[in-house]
């Protein structure tokens, strides 16, 4: 019996090999991208073509209800989304409701291109909003009572594009990019509800299953999932980034994980019948 | 000096310190670990003071008065540390709870409800939504346990068990896709920090 010998020795590997070859199949993608394909998904195209079809002027809120553990994911989605928006005649507020959300959006206002866009006319932070589902509400119904000054301590009654933005009713598009489900549901009950707000959920992949109902029926007008709708949507606009580098690494990764599933699984089932045949 | 490189130093180092656990626990992974609780500590700290200027005493000082209510409400929470006064911070948990239950509840009933109900009826025939239509139905039958699950209700109730476990399996899909862009992410940031050092990037 020393096929199973070696099947009750394999249930029993040390975690720490099965670490070393993650990241063997993890560095190898990132030095030399292998370039596997990516398939465009239905909720990805959906929102670039919003975006594409937006009127001039129209005020695209992007909300970072994010942290820095979840940036990872979210970063990538908010970089390609910011670019895409900023080549547009479009007026762009972003804002958040989780504590690291404004300092990351910041941060991914930074490092892109803003053209001839100019902060306070075009576009603007209004940094973080604190009350959770309550300030939620408070921001659909006036901005102008919740919040006084932006992310850099303007005051943003003196900031010429809060004159066009006073509630949801002025938000063409509202992004979430968020790791929180309960986020996109607050904005399902605090915005869509009320005002009809077209919510598109930038949402890890890990929060995809549960937001695809409200998606169904047409509460969340899309959905980017994870890294890898944003790799969808950088080859959307024809703008590779951190996206596509993160997705090869990702795929091999992924078959990783299945195949040691399907061994550990296989294993157990092996050690499984040979106790079985042990009794006997 | 390069601020951005040398932020990208401590990040790198703090990674590595705290990927430093999937060997075994040591000092260096407990550094990283006290180190991100007393930043974050921190930083929310500065969060709530800059809150507390810009929500409630800006307003105050402006002459909107009305602000003092919340102010004084934020306050008597704090009178839970006293044992004589601890009944004063029950108010602002009222407030807070009864204010978040209403506010829940005037999208809840329309929009997580009615809404769902309404999007499984109204859904066009095709599989996937007839499908969908009886996963949901199975699915409650499985939580239903007023009536004991045999003969045709235990059929039903083991459809709605088969389609919760499809259901744990994309989530858990998911969440294992989820943790490697995370960690995939990391290692970009260490080629990032190596091709500048290099004076590659």
């Amino acid at each position: 019996m020393a096929g199973e010998d070696a099947w009750t020795k394999l249930g029993r590997i040390d975690p720490r090999i099965l670490y070393a070859l993650l990241i063997i199949v993890l560095i190898i993608p990132i030095i030399t991208p292998v370039g596997l394909p990516i398939p465009i998904t239905d909720q990805t195209r959906k929102t670039y073509e919003a975006v594409e079809k937006l009127p001039p002027g129209s005020v695209v809120v992007c909300s970072m209800d994010t942290s820095g553990a979840a940036w990872g994911e979210n970063g990538p989605q908010a970089v390609v989304v910011l670019k895409h928006l900023f080549q547009k005649p479009l007026k762009i507020v972003v804002v958040g409701f989780e504590t690291d959300g404004p300092m990351l959006g910041q941060q991914a206002l930074l490092q892109i291109p803003k053209g001839e866009k100019k902060y306070g006319e075009d576009y603007v932070n209004l940094g973080f909003i604190a009350g959770g589902e309550t300030a939620r509400a408070a921001f659909g119904r006036d901005i102008h009572k919740l919040v006084s000054r932006d992310f850099l301590g303007n005051p943003i009654d003196k900031l010429p594009i809060m004159e066009k933005v006073r509630n949801a009713e002025d938000f063409a598009l509202f992004f979430t990019f968020t790791s929180l489900i309960s986020a996109v549901e607050m904005y399902v009950r605090q915005l869509h509800a009320p005002y009809k707000t077209k919510v598109v959920a930038a949402i890890i992949g890990l929060g995809v299953p549960s937001i695809v109902p409200y998606y169904n029926a047409g509460q969340v007008f899309s959905i980017l999932s994870g890294s890898l709708g944003a790799a969808e949507y950088e080859l959307l606009t024809k703008m590779p980034g951190e996206g596509v580098r993160l997705s090869d690494a990702l795929s091999l990764s992924t078959l990783l994980v299945v195949a040691c599933v399907v061994v550990g699984n296989v294993a157990f089932l092996a050690v499984k019948k040979k106790r079985k045949e042990e009794k006997r | 000096m390069d601020f951005a490189l040398l932020g990208s130093f401590v990040a790198v180092v703090l990674t590595l310190l705290i990927y430093s656990f999937l060997y075994k626990e040591n000092r260096f992974y407990r550094f990283a670990e006290y180190s991100f609780i007393g930043v974050a500590s921190g930083y929310w700290l500065m969060v709530a003071i800059n809150n507390l200027q810009s929500v409630a005493w800006g307003p105050i000082i402006k002459g909107n008065y009305l602000y003092v209510i919340p102010l004084i409400l934020g306050v008597a929470l704090f009178a839970r540390l006293s044992k004589g006064y601890s009944w004063l911070a029950r108010w602002p948990v009222a407030v807070v709870v009864g204010t978040g239950t209403a506010l829940a509840l005037r999208g809840f009933v329309d929009a997580m409800f009615i809404g769902q109900i309404r999007a499984t009826i109204a859904a066009p025939m095709n599989f996937d939504n007839l499908l969908i239509a009886v996963i949901t139905v199975c699915s409650l039958f499985f939580f239903m346990f007023t009536v004991e699950h045999k003969g045709p209700i235990g059929i039903v109730a083991k459809i709605g068990r088969y389609g919760l476990m499809v259901y744990f399996g994309v989530l858990f899909g998911n969440h294992v896709m989820t943790r490697m862009a995370l960690l995939t992410s990391r290692f970009i940031e260490i080629q990032k920090f190596l091709l500048k050092v290099l004076g590659l990037a």
